[in-house]
């Protein structure tokens, strides 16, 4: 995802989004990022991959106007990339923070330094980017009470986290973490509950569907349907792995896994 | 296809013993974690440092083997605070219990309330981590049995019926059998690849752990169904 947003770092600033979240989000991934220039590359990437897709299509005797619909909903997947990241990025982070609370809680109960005790947020691979704008911030001689304010973070728990934290206030923290663990179990039980629903789903699309394809493309030609070669290989190896590869990583965006 | 899954059984076979090993020291983490807060409790106790180790130490379940490793470091002469540190590593949660018992080491008494509290807040947690890593560990097995085992038996089911209808109704078929047989095995490796993939994210571990047991189960499974189906 990175990756994309530094390569539409190069891409000058023609489409306008007036998306307030994507240009939140984008920051979230990279500091520096632009709505603006990442639209136009999002606009400039479906072009170029609706261009290679002609040829193709027109091997699978598909008509080119099929790739317009396509065309679009790449268009929305890769511009709503940065959402959908950010989303994963949350999930990560609220599912450390009743760890990261039950360590500062300790440390503060045997009377560390609310600021030293902060840099347990360095055993959390999920907080590294807020961890490191902490130290950039101390550093720089920020007031500790505007920290909160001044770190760009997802999460909005982990906001409240760093003001209980700075303030000292242990029995807050307390609390905070019995509410957050109980949200936690809620989510926890949602998204079982969801996986549940997409993994009927998933049987359906991940075996049924290319078992009745192959089905097709062997007995097909007794109503007159035949099948390419192309149009075979292209099913298995591209379009069903395809399919497969969105519903989990669907199931990915909808799964809650406390961190330890 | 043959020499191909035998050749892929024998490449998979260090993942799998890396995935047991891994499933182990889980097992084992997870074992000690358990039964850390009772082993901390006992250690709470006592006032005295050393004789709340060999409370927490005579225990006899996982974690109290930790106490006993730091006891028997500390008594070859090692500095408390470094036995602790080099017997506390498992885990977050083991390490940090390591920190704090160094604090209650270093400021004496003073810190054997947050200690207890520590160990009582440490059981509460496990019970609340194992409800929500049983509803996590549902999903993962479901994905690995679905990809290994379901999704292969389902496709060789309707692709071996279809192999036989396609023989009675319309032998020209059989040309196009190769190429389906072919692109169903690279369909399943391809399936073991994005299932081990989103496995192994959500679940911190390696690749090759998930794509070590679906690919080879699933190749085999759907290359030998069609003759238990027959």
């Amino acid at each position: 995802m990175l990756l994309l947003i530094k390569l539409s770092e190069v891409f000058p600033p023609l489409l306008k989004n007036t998306d307030k979240q994507l240009e939140k989000n984008l920051k979230l991934l990279f500091a520096n990022a632009s709505s603006a220039k990442y639209t136009t590359f999002c606009f400039a990437f479906t072009m170029c991959a609706t261009i290679i897709s002609i040829p193709f299509l027109s091997l699978l005797s598909v008509p080119l106007l099929f790739a317009l619909p396509f065309a679009a909903m790449a268009f929305i997947f890769v511009l709503l990339l940065p959402s959908l990241d950010a989303k994963l990025k949350l999930n990560k982070i609220d599912s450390s923070l009743p760890l990261l609370i039950y360590s500062l809680e300790s440390e503060l109960a045997c009377r560390t330094n609310p600021l030293i005790a902060l840099k347990e947020l360095r055993h959390f691979p999920a907080l590294k980017s807020e961890y490191v704008q902490i130290i950039q911030l101390i550093s720089k001689g920020s007031p500790a009470n505007l920290l909160p304010k001044l770190v760009v973070t997802p999460s909005q728990n982990f906001s409240k986290i760093l003001h209980l934290t700075i303030n000292n206030d242990c029995e807050a923290l307390k609390k905070f973490r019995v509410d957050l663990v109980q949200e936690n179990k809620n989510k926890s039980k949602q998204s079982a509950a969801k996986a549940n629903l997409l993994g009927t789903f998933f049987i359906g699309v991940a075996a049924v569907l290319p078992a009745l394809f192959s089905a097709i493309a062997l007995l097909g030609q007794i109503v007159g349907f035949t099948l390419t070669i192309f149009q075979i290989i292209f099913a298995f190896v591209i379009l069903f792995p395809l399919f497969d590869a969105s519903l989990l990583y669907y199931l990915e965006l909808n799964t809650f896994k406390e961190n330890r | 296809m043959y020499e191909f899954l035998l050749l892929l059984s024998v490449f998979a076979l260090p993942a799998l013993a890396n995935a047991v090993k891994q499933f182990k020291t889980e097992r084992e983490i997870n074992s000690i974690e358990k039964t850390l807060p009772d082993a901390l409790l006992a250690f709470c106790n006592s006032t005295n440092f050393e004789t709340g180790l060999h409370n927490a130490a005579s225990l006899k379940t996982p974690a109290s083997i930790l106490f006993k490793k730091t006891l028997g470091l500390s008594q070859k002469g090692a500095p408390m605070s470094i036995a602790l540190s080099r017997t506390f590593v498992h885990s977050f949660t083991i390490q940090k219990t390591g920190n704090l018992l160094a604090k209650v080491y270093t400021n004496g008494n003073s810190d054997i309330q947050t200690a207890k509290q520590f160990a009582l807040e440490l059981s509460d947690s496990n019970n609340d981590r194992e409800q929500i890593e049983a509803d996590a560990s549902l999903q993962k097995y479901s994905l690995l049995l679905c990809c290994a085992l379901l999704v292969p038996l389902v496709i060789a089911f309707i692709y071996s019926i279809s192999t036989k209808a396609s023989v009675f109704l319309q032998p020209n078929a059989m040309v196009s059998l190769p190429i389906i047989t072919l692109s169903i095995n690279i369909y399943l490796i391809l399936l073991a690849v994005i299932s081990s993939y989103f496995l192994s994210k959500q679940f911190s571990a390696h690749f090759l752990t998930f794509f070590s047991i679906t690919a080879p189960v699933s190749l085999l499974v759907f290359n030998i169904a069609p003759f238990f189906l027959t």
